[in-house]
């Protein structure tokens, strides 16, 4: 019985086609909408969450905003003294057009020491990193990430090339390990070089961060006093730096996007709403065209839970299928960005399934006055309305 | 046998029926005859449970049709009656198959049995070739032989056919007729309304209404 009224629904549907397609038309959109804008969100998220819970959670990172404020990379590294904390990486930043022959590309140049390796667990596929000696000597060596790499270099081995920042040739001495992309960029695009040699192109023995990792995890609390105390003691002014630990980043980084991904699908949702008013809508114009046929199942013995089971279950199907194109449309659509913005987006199944739920959730809702409706019709008054 | 007690419907600007009392035989084939607007149809319609009276009460042998729920009223016409109208009431985007099959889906029959109950009424019928035609390109008289088959699908002992032969020529009148006649002669109770004479005479016993009160109740 319960697959004969799915098959006289789907019946009904098909019979109108183009208006059982308009009618799920604002279910499709409300889904494609939920959907995509949802995956996007956490999609792109994603890269620079993990980027950053890679990082470990014992890596604590001190940001100095205030350019008038000057601390030395030795300063930074006398806080390995403390027990609680394990390596200190001083780092000087800056953007730099770095050449190679005809090619040449503005990238991201971080001056630090051989400790960057170590705090921010990165390792090379080629080559070596810095080495303590390169930031003593002064040599002019460059770690590169593998962006650069092809950019610069195509597909020719990049260990032992020259590049050129700054008008100083640089040998390449390592090739970054592969990371992807993040909201932030590319983390695959940036040039390592000694701090020494970036202290002499900034001019200023000034860093603008630091990274440091913890003895251990559970002495993180403990090596963020210190540095606190540190900096505190240095700037005077606790408004010119910030110090943060890579947990609370990710915690703050959830939060955002987790408040962002509930906005957007409560925003979404309203559509959908609105698309099962439009199903409320056609189903009542549909018992009313209708009203003959259940007139006559009434006379053959239809009891009302069969007239009800029926527009409600056209509607749950007009609705679930709404919800399905939407779904399609939306794996295109996420296709679609993916090729246009170069990212890697997937679509978020959770939020699927949960759109096709609230489909069949709106179908039951806004098909149950119409289908109420249809089942209350007495059979005379049914069979009278033809004459 | 059914068993009509001071039966009247009233409508706002009408009485339809005023206290008509009728008992009708089991296995008897009636004809029901009066001027438009003499109560036949409602009397039919308060037979079939599809309109109640404003008082009085209809019984089948000792079962009380007002005293039924809207559930067990509808299980009840969907076993005991067989309803056969002028306009057919075929749904027109079926087959005559799947027009014939409803009652017995409504009924719950298993689809095994459904397809030989259907394609015996149809085979009854003369219309075992056109079960996968849709109703809409019927002809007439085709449909109300689908109907015929429809009402008689579920095996009730009962059959009510409000002017069966109405829209119908002369030549497929006869033909529906002839169905109705093996009907009774089958054991069924057979109740026509009609204005045609000539059909009605075709029939066991004439009971003519007029203004909502049976006036004549002829036997042969």
């Amino acid at each position: 019985m319960t697959w004969k009224i799915i098959k006289l629904s789907l019946k009904a549907i098909f019979n109108n086609k183009m208006r059982s397609f308009l009618t799920m038309l604002g279910i499709i959109i409300g889904v494609m909408a939920v959907v995509i804008l949802v995956s996007i969100t956490q999609g792109a998220t994603s890269g620079i969450t993990d980027s950053i819970s890679s990082m470990g959670s014992d890596l604590i990172t001190a940001t100095i905003s205030d350019e008038d404020v000057s601390i030395s990379a030795e300063e930074a590294e006398s806080l390995t003294e403390y027990r609680a904390i394990s390596s200190v990486a001083p780092v000087i930043s800056m953007n730099q057009t770095v050449k190679k022959g005809t090619e040449s590309g503005s990238y991201s140049i971080v001056g630090t020491t051989a400790e960057y390796f170590t705090v921010q667990d990165e390792s090379v596929q080629s080559g070596r990193i810095l080495a303590p000696s390169d930031i003593e000597w002064y040599t002019h060596v460059a770690v590169i990430g593998t962006e650069v790499a092809t950019d610069l270099f195509g597909t020719w081995d990049a260990v032992g090339g020259t590049i050129t920042i700054d008008d100083r040739n640089y040998t390449v001495v390592g090739v970054l390990a592969e990371q992807g992309r993040s909201l932030a960029g590319s983390d695959d695009s940036k040039i390592i070089i000694p701090y020494s040699v970036a202290e002499r192109i900034t001019g200023q023995s000034r860093i603008s961060s630091f990274y440091v990792k913890a003895a251990d995890s559970d002495r993180v609390n403990s090596a963020i006093n210190i540095i606190e105390m540190f900096l505190l003691r240095t700037t005077r002014d606790e408004d010119a730096y910030s110090v943060n630990n890579q947990s609370e980043v990710l915690d703050t980084m959830n939060d955002v996007t987790n408040t962002m991904s509930l906005l957007l699908a409560g925003i979404a949702a309203i559509s959908l709403i609105v698309g099962g008013i439009g199903i409320m809508n056609i189903m009542l114009v549909s018992v009313t065209e209708r009203t003959r046929e259940i007139g006559i199942r009434k006379a053959v013995g239809a009891k009302r839970k069969h007239i009800m089971l029926q527009f409600l279950c056209e509607a749950c199907i007009l609705s679930i299928m709404g919800g399905l194109i939407g779904l399609l449309f939306s794996y295109c659509g996420i296709s679609v960005y993916n090729l246009i913005a170069g990212s890697i987006i997937a679509m978020n199944l959770t939020v699927a399934f949960a759109a096709i739920a609230f489909c069949a959730v709106i179908g039951v809702l806004f098909g149950s006055y119409p289908a109420a409706k249809a089942s209350k019709l007495q059979p005379i008054d049914a069979l009278h309305t033809t004459g | 046998m059914i068993t009509v007690k001071q039966i009247s419907r009233s409508y706002p600007h009408c009485e339809a029926l005023k206290e008509t009392d009728l008992q009708i035989q089991d296995g008897t084939f009636t004809a029901i005859v009066g001027r438009s607007g003499s109560g036949k149809s409602t009397l039919l319609r308060i037979l079939g449970g599809l309109d109640s009276p404003t008082s009085g009460e209809v019984f089948y042998d000792d079962i009380s049709l007002q005293k039924m729920s809207e559930v067990q009223l509808a299980a009840f016409r969907n076993q005991h009656i067989g309803f056969v109208f002028q306009q057919f009431f075929l749904e027109p985007q079926y087959t005559v198959y799947q027009n014939v099959e409803m009652p017995l889906i409504i009924g719950a029959v298993p689809k095994r049995e459904r397809r030989s109950l259907v394609e015996k009424q149809l085979a009854a019928v003369g219309l075992l070739h056109k079960k996968n035609a849709l109703a809409s390109s019927l002809s007439g008289g085709e449909k109300q032989r689908t109907a015929i088959a429809r009402a008689m699908v579920c095996d009730p002992p009962v059959i009510l056919a409000d002017e069966p032969c109405g829209s119908l020529d002369t030549e497929n009148g006869a033909i529906v007729m002839q169905l109705l006649r093996a009907m009774a002669g089958q054991g069924k109770t057979v109740i026509l309304i009609t204005h045609n004479r000539e059909d009605a005479a075709k029939t066991d016993r004439i009971i003519t209404l007029e203004d909502g009160q049976v006036i004549d109740d002829a036997t042969f």
